[in-house]
């Protein structure tokens, strides 16, 4: 695969190698996807007799969800400071950062269990209204975001890791377009917080 | 022109790599050619079922029944049973618009001809387009799987419209898992397809200079980029209402055989209309915009003259593609639409069809006082015109409100749509495997077999199709069980249907030619050079077949447009774009 | 983007006061919910707050303020269609045929309420 350009250099018409690209149009594609989902919401809510009650009724954990935004909004800037380390050629530097990522989003996801669980133990599910099941499709989607940036992070950690001694820039990109995935995790989750807990 | 040299020190890939989990794009593409075609004859065949439980009701299927013994539950005795029937009616259509015809102009001729044609060694993301394949794969075996599910397959039609497919038997989930992979696919190959057209044409290849077949790919990957997401999130909120029994599709207080549905409700079912015309009206413009490309390429070949108005068409293109974003509610005129919407979605189908006539009219111009070269796919390329200009033509009235609230769910529907993708993007299809058959194998298909296939899919195609426009004008509606033998109104048409039958198994009798022309050419066809029918885009650079990984002996430059036949003062009716520019 | 010592080092400074800033932020939306606004209002100022915070990550994280012509035509093409999928959904709920009415605005019966009634 060595044979394809501007898979590291950057092409000379457009100033972007391969994967940056690749990333923007795969993340134009998710805010289709967020949009129709966010479509549905607002056309439900439009029709929906009494949605507040709904939301009421509901009751989320407003401190939680206010904790887990810092956790994410947090989550992001480590990531920002991980690629700024690796164009310093630092690496240790980066390895703490990018793991502080993981450890920030797996926060994340423990904080989302205990909502759900909270949510369980008090018998509210998807099915009991349309508030309900907005919340629990919509928070479930982006915790999957979530995982496959775990994944992702974890394999760039992990054994994707060697590539740094042999390609540290194609490396260095990898790691900017992770981040860029990451980033859009975070937007969406910007979104869904007023979104579900405070309208 | 390139020199011939075989220095390339490709270390030798495992027989899995090399043909199974295979990065390069050619394999790919031949990977996705004879899947896509499996499937688009198994869904030929499920059609062949229908057809004939439509004309002889009731009767059993000659040979299939011993097959199925007598207690099958939708197929006793080879007798198709009305649950059977909506089975065969949802997976014809999901198989052949979502497994046979986007994958083979898209995964198959897109796939092994866009980097050839702008002169790349491969893909932009090898590997992202070998998950693609397998995507595909995965999610159209979980539709065929399906019809082993209890209560067989999804049976709600291939729009599955809620409520009913919510509440239909398990063989929806299936359709909907299978879809999210089929989905998953052509995203990926919408990314691949963007990045590899902006980032790896030759040098010299500006934009302007592309193939039109590379043009159309580029549309289309931004088609399956953007529209498709919108029906991924669809599946999943049925899946949802589903699994889960939430109320996304079902309205409060739906009442189903008498009793009240007991969910939370409040949900709408016009919401699974949006979301999926959203993504099912710009899918009609990818089955259709590559064997525009296909149609174009064969037609500026065989006419030996540029494309009339290059630049008209690829700018009524891109315009085509922006449109089809924002008429998808013209499927939609019955479901209680207000005037004002619906006065704007009439109007830009009205807009849209102007690009197409654009495309269309250039293509039958450019073939004014040339001297064509009647080749087995050239036929094909001319059959395509009139075929989809039927087919476009008939939907204008379906377009409008007034006849649509005639029209709406009647065989005239089904005529209409069919004329544009069995006709239309089939017969572009066949043009461009005839076409770059020597390409991908180095050999040419037989000539006099190719037009034994020719020549009779022309005819049985509109024997099929012309019919069922008369029993649309009659009223007789689409997915009736018994073909409209219950209704008064339709008994003055209802000879049709076995006149139809016939046809469509005549259809299925000459593609015998087809299969036969393709499997043996492989083998025995003529041997031929890298650049058989003389044509000057970059692909022909490349010898047939091009090489592994790299396609080219070295990467080829670009040097003029991609149309240059004929040129005043040349020696050859031909000037590629790969032949360097003359010392002056 | 250039990829000098310094400019990151500057970058690095930016970004923590994207990040403060965006904290800030989330106190703020959450604090201002808090207040007895209208439905419509509240609404309004929740998006608005929210839009602010995705623009802040969308420029200076994911560096959309110095990013590369093509990339914005990528976006601009995917807003292209975002807004009539939202706008004309939407618009069909407003616009029925007079006197038929699009199916959500039926009574809505509450989970508890169907299972009583069997």
């Amino acid at each position: 695969m060595d044979t394809i350009p501007y898979t590291t250099e950057v092409h000379p018409e457009t100033g972007l190698y391969n994967g940056k690209l690749g990333v923007w149009i795969f993340l134009a594609s998710e805010v289709m996807l967020f949009g129709a989902l966010f479509s549905t919401f607002v056309f439900l809510r439009v029709g929906a007799d009494d949605w507040q009650g709904m939301q009421t009724q509901a009751a989320l954990n407003l401190p939680i969800g206010t904790i887990n935004t810092f956790v994410l909004i947090t989550s992001s800037i480590t990531v920002v400071l991980s690629w700024a380390s690796l164009i310093e050629k630092d690496f240790s530097k980066f390895r703490r950062y990018f793991g502080a990522t993981v450890a920030l989003a797996l926060l994340f996801l423990i904080f989302k269990s205990v909502e759900y669980y909270q949510k369980f133990s008090h018998e509210a599910y998807p099915e009991n209204n349309n508030f309900l099941a907005v919340y629990f499709t919509l928070t479930g989607l982006h915790a999957l975001h979530v995982i496959g940036g775990i994944v992702v992070i974890g394999y760039l950690l992990g054994p994707g890791a060697k590539m740094w001694h042999t390609e540290p820039e194609r490396y260095t990109n990898r790691i900017e377009v992770t981040g860029l995935y990451w980033h859009f995790v975070d937007l969406v989750w910007i979104f869904l917080f007023p979104t579900l807990y405070l309208m | 022109m390139p020199i011939e040299k075989h220095g390339h020190d490709h270390p030798k890939l495992s027989w899995w790599r090399t043909y199974v989990f295979a990065t390069d794009h050619k394999t790919i593409g031949i990977q996705y050619g004879l899947t896509a075609m499996f499937f688009m004859f198994f869904g030929f065949g499920l059609m062949l079922l229908m057809r004939w439980q439509l004309a002889y009701s009731g009767k059993p299927v000659p040979l299939l029944g011993r097959l199925f013994g007598e207690d099958s539950a939708f197929f006793p005795d080879g007798i198709v049973m009305p649950e059977m029937y909506n089975q065969l009616g949802a997976m014809h259509g999901t198989i052949m618009v979502f497994m046979a015809i986007v994958p083979i102009v898209v995964g198959a001729f897109g796939n092994y001809m866009v980097p050839l044609q702008i002169g790349a060694p491969d893909r932009a993301f090898p590997r992202l387009n070998m998950a693609r394949y397998w995507c595909y794969l995965v999610g159209g075996v979980i539709m065929l799987a399906s019809f082993f599910a209890p209560g067989g397959a999804a049976s709600s039609g291939w729009t599955s419209y809620a409520p009913l497919s919510v509440i239909a038997t398990s063989g929806q989930t299936y359709w909907l898992i299978g879809m999210i992979g089929l989905i998953t696919s052509s995203l990926l190959g919408g990314i691949n397809f963007i990045v590899t057209i902006i980032q790896l044409r030759a040098k010299g290849l500006t934009f302007m200079r592309l193939p039109f077949f590379v043009w159309t790919q580029f549309v289309t990957a931004f088609l399956l980029v953007l529209a498709f997401p919108p029906l991924e999130a669809a599946a999943v909120l049925q899946l949802m209402d589903r699994l889960f029994d939430t109320s996304y599709f079902l309205p409060s207080g739906l009442v189903i055989s008498g009793e009240i549905l007991n969910v939370a409700g409040g949900g709408s079912a016009l919401l699974w209309q949006h979301l999926f015309w959203f993504l099912a009206h710009p899918e009609v413009y990818v089955l259709i915009l590559p064997p525009f490309g296909i149609v174009a390429e064969v037609i500026a070949n065989n006419t030996r003259r540029p494309l009339w108005g290059y630049r008209s068409m690829v700018y009524s293109l891109v315009f085509l593609g922006f449109m089809s974003f924002v008429v998808w509610a013209h499927h939609m005129y019955l479901t209680g639409m207000g005037t004002a919407l619906s006065a704007f979605f009439q109007t830009t189908t009205m807009i849209i069809s102007i690009p197409s006539v654009v495309i269309l009219t250039a293509l039958v111009i450019s073939l004014w006082g040339a001297s064509i070269r009647f080749t087995v796919p050239m036929l094909f390329a001319l059959a395509f015109l009139p075929m989809f200009a039927i087919g476009g033509l008939t939907g204008l009235p379906l377009g409008l409100n007034m006849p649509d609230i005639a029209l709406h769910d009647t065989y005239y529907v089904i005529g209409h749509f069919h004329y544009v993708v069995a006709p239309g993007s089939t017969f572009g299809i066949f043009a461009g495997l005839y076409y770059w058959f020597p390409k991908i194998t180095g050999r040419k298909m037989n000539e006099t077999l190719g037009k034994l296939h020719f020549w009779p899919t022309l005819l049985f195609m509109n024997c099929v199709f012309m019919p069922m426009m008369i029993q649309g004008f009659a009223g007789v509606s689409r997915r009736l069980y018994d073909g409209g033998a219950s209704y008064a109104h339709a008994q003055d048409v209802l000879y049709l249907n076995k006149f139809m039958t016939h046809s469509a198994f005549g259809l299925a009798f000459v593609q015998l030619f087809f299969i036969v022309n393709l499997f043996w050419s492989m083998k025995y066809g003529a041997k031929v050079s890298r650049n058989p029918w003389d044509g000057t885009s970059l692909e022909w650079a490349a010898p047939s077949p091009p090489l592994p990984h790299v396609n080219f002996e070295s990467l080829p430059v670009a040097h003029r447009g991609p149309y240059e036949y004929s040129v005043p003062g040349e020696n050859e009716d031909f000037t590629p774009q790969f032949q360097a520019d003359k010392e002056s | 983007m250039s990829d000098h010592a310094e400019d990151i080092k500057k970058q690095v400074r930016l970004t923590i006061a994207i990040f403060v800033a965006l904290l800030v932020l989330t106190v703020v939306t959450v604090a201002v919910s808090k207040l007895s606004m209208g439905v419509t209002t509240g609404i309004v100022v929740a998006l608005a707050i929210a839009t602010v915070k995705g623009s802040l990550v969308g420029g200076f994280f994911m560096h959309l303020v110095w990013e590369k012509r093509t990339i914005y035509a990528v976006l601009l093409i995917a807003g292209l269609f975002l807004i009539p999928m939202l706008g004309l959904i939407l618009w069909h709920y407003y616009d029925p045929i007079n006197g038929t009415v699009v199916a959500p605005m039926l009574p809505a019966v509450t989970h508890e309420q169907t299972t009583e009634s069997h």
